[in-house]
């Protein structure tokens, strides 16, 4: 079902953008870009879209207190479980979406090193928006209503990601805006490599980008463990 | 004969009546214990409606970079566009301040825990009782807001609206709601027979958002998906349509079959779901 569900969603913005299309053919994407676009973009939903709310149940009922006395970090072991299920996502939609890609008669066309650059980009992107979701939801430990907070972060990042509109539709000064920012590479970057559109250079520095960030929103989540773990009475907030 | 019969007519009446009454007690009540709640915890409640309003920079993001590329959707411009969104978001406001979440609590709580066993030993229907069991209240501010929004996209399409036109889109509006509510239901039942029926709800709910469009935008078996599974088109394009005088038999006919079809679907579904449950163990 969640399969079908983000796969569904993904499909009818690109059904929006085949009507926009319609209506304009000067649009600066064809046909054939905006499918292999939204499918690529439906392959790698499952990266960066977490619903966290059992770490904040955890912390509210208190059973984040095993987490202080075995020698297990909380952050590893809710990434391992999240991790399992990224994957198998991600496996079973390559079965099906990239089959029908090439049934309908459309095509990637990247060089082996975008493709190799591309791949590289999956387990950065889910590690940083993991530790993103994940650094929200330690705001548990001092609010209740944490999932509001975490969920704006997810609709932010769905629809300045390029997951919803491609980054290309954006004002110039929004685009690098959004450039240094970690988003874009969260699915517009790895998606036009994908589509063989994007330069090794450019994809390169993007990759540089979003390891900068990935580091500065790991250092976060220490800060904020490490903060936590000074207030908290392990009887549940 | 006659006499017995107006007694029986009136005594038909006065129990209507008095249930009538009973039930907008019990709603009364609910509405007032998620209110207390709403005022003990203020800033929750605050917090809570923050991703309501990224969710609708999101959607506004999307619609306006979307007219940056064309003038028109599906033969509508962008203020028709934006009358079409404000009437989805109003409809759902509503929805969410009164019966939604009752619904999703539902599906993924009372019925795999057991709690709706409480639901069926008190004496009101248990429907009734589960989709008003959780109000949430601070939706209604974003109802507030996107009911401006609305009243604003109507005035710069008055030329298009006529009284007539006000009040069939009205009748719409309200017709929406109940389609709505006996879909949900529908999804609500499912979670007797299997675990994952919250996926349905919450997929119609993150879809509304993003498929407000005019259905014909669609392939046709999407649209179809838009007037019956996901019924968006029936919170904004259907409504919005009637209401700038662009509405047809086809689109009325259609909705009329919708409304008749999903009251049938779930009550079946609703009293073999109640068969099926024993308690904690569906």
């Amino acid at each position: 079902m969640r399969l079908i569900r983000y796969s569904a969603l993904i499909s009818f913005v690109m059904f929006l953008w085949l009507a926009v299309k319609k209506e304009n053919p000067d649009l600066s994407l064809d046909i054939s870009q905006i499918i292999t676009y939204y499918v690529a973009a439906a392959i790698m939903y499952g990266l960066s879209n977490y619903h966290l709310d059992y770490v904040e149940s955890d912390i509210r009922l208190g059973y984040i207190s095993k987490f202080m006395l075995k020698p297990l970090s909380p952050h590893l072991y809710y990434m391992g479980v999240e991790a399992a299920t990224a994957f198998f996502d991600i496996c079973v939609r390559v079965f099906f979406l990239i089959p029908l890609v090439w049934l309908l008669g459309y095509a990637y066309h990247p060089s082996f090193l975008q493709v190799l650059l591309a791949v590289a980009f999956l387990p950065i992107i889910f590690y940083t928006t993991f530790t993103l979701y994940f650094s929200l939801s330690l705001l548990g430990f001092w609010f209740i209503q944490v999932d509001s907070i975490r969920m704006s972060a997810l609709f932010l990042i769905r629809f300045t990601s390029g997951m919803m509109i491609p980054i290309i539709f954006f004002p110039e000064w929004f685009q690098k805006l959004l450039y240094y920012s970690p988003a874009p590479h969260f699915a517009f970057t790895p998606i036009r490599l994908l589509q063989g559109e994007l330069s090794l250079t450019l994809g390169l520095h993007a990759l540089g980008i979003l390891s900068i960030w990935a580091i500065i929103i790991t250092l976060l989540q220490k800060w904020m463990w490490y903060q936590a773990s000074r207030n908290y009475e392990s009887t549940g907030i | 004969m006659d006499v017995v019969s107006s007694q029986q007519k009136l005594r038909k009446y006065g129990d209507l009546t008095m249930r009538l009454g009973y039930y907008l007690k019990v709603f009364g009540q609910m509405a007032k214990l998620a209110l207390a709640t709403i005022l003990e915890y203020r800033v929750d409640a605050v917090v809570r409606s923050f991703y309501m309003f990224a969710y609708i920079s999101g959607t506004l993001l999307l619609i306006n970079t979307v007219f940056t590329q064309t003038n028109f959707l599906g033969g509508f411009d962008y203020n028709e566009i934006m009358l079409m969104y404000a009437s989805m978001m109003v409809m759902w406001a509503l929805m969410e301040t009164f019966f939604f979440d009752g619904f999703k609590y539902f599906v993924l709580y009372d019925i795999r825990n057991g709690d709706f066993d409480k639901t069926l030993i008190k004496p009101v229907n248990p429907l009734f009782l589960l989709s008003i069991s959780k109000f949430r209240i601070e939706s209604a501010l974003i109802g507030v807001v996107m009911m401006c929004v609305f009243l604003y996209y109507a005035s710069l399409n008055l030329s298009s609206i006529t009284f007539v036109s006000a009040v069939i889109y009205l009748g719409f509006f309200i017709l929406g709601i109940y389609i709505h509510y006996r879909v949900f239901t529908c999804y609500a039942s499912l979670a007797f027979f299997m675990t994952k029926a919250s996926q349905a709800l919450r997929t119609l709910q993150s879809a509304s958002d993003q498929c407000f469009y005019p259905t014909i935008i669609y392939p046709w078996p999407v649209g179809l998906v838009f007037f019956t599974l996901l019924p968006i088109a029936l919170a904004a394009y259907v409504p919005v349509s009637f209401l700038l005088n662009r509405g047809s038999f086809l689109l009325l006919g259609g909705t009329l079959l919708v409304a008749i079809g999903s009251t049938l679907l779930s009550s079946y579904l609703w009293k073999m779901g109640l068969q099926q449950y024993s308690s904690a163990s569906s």
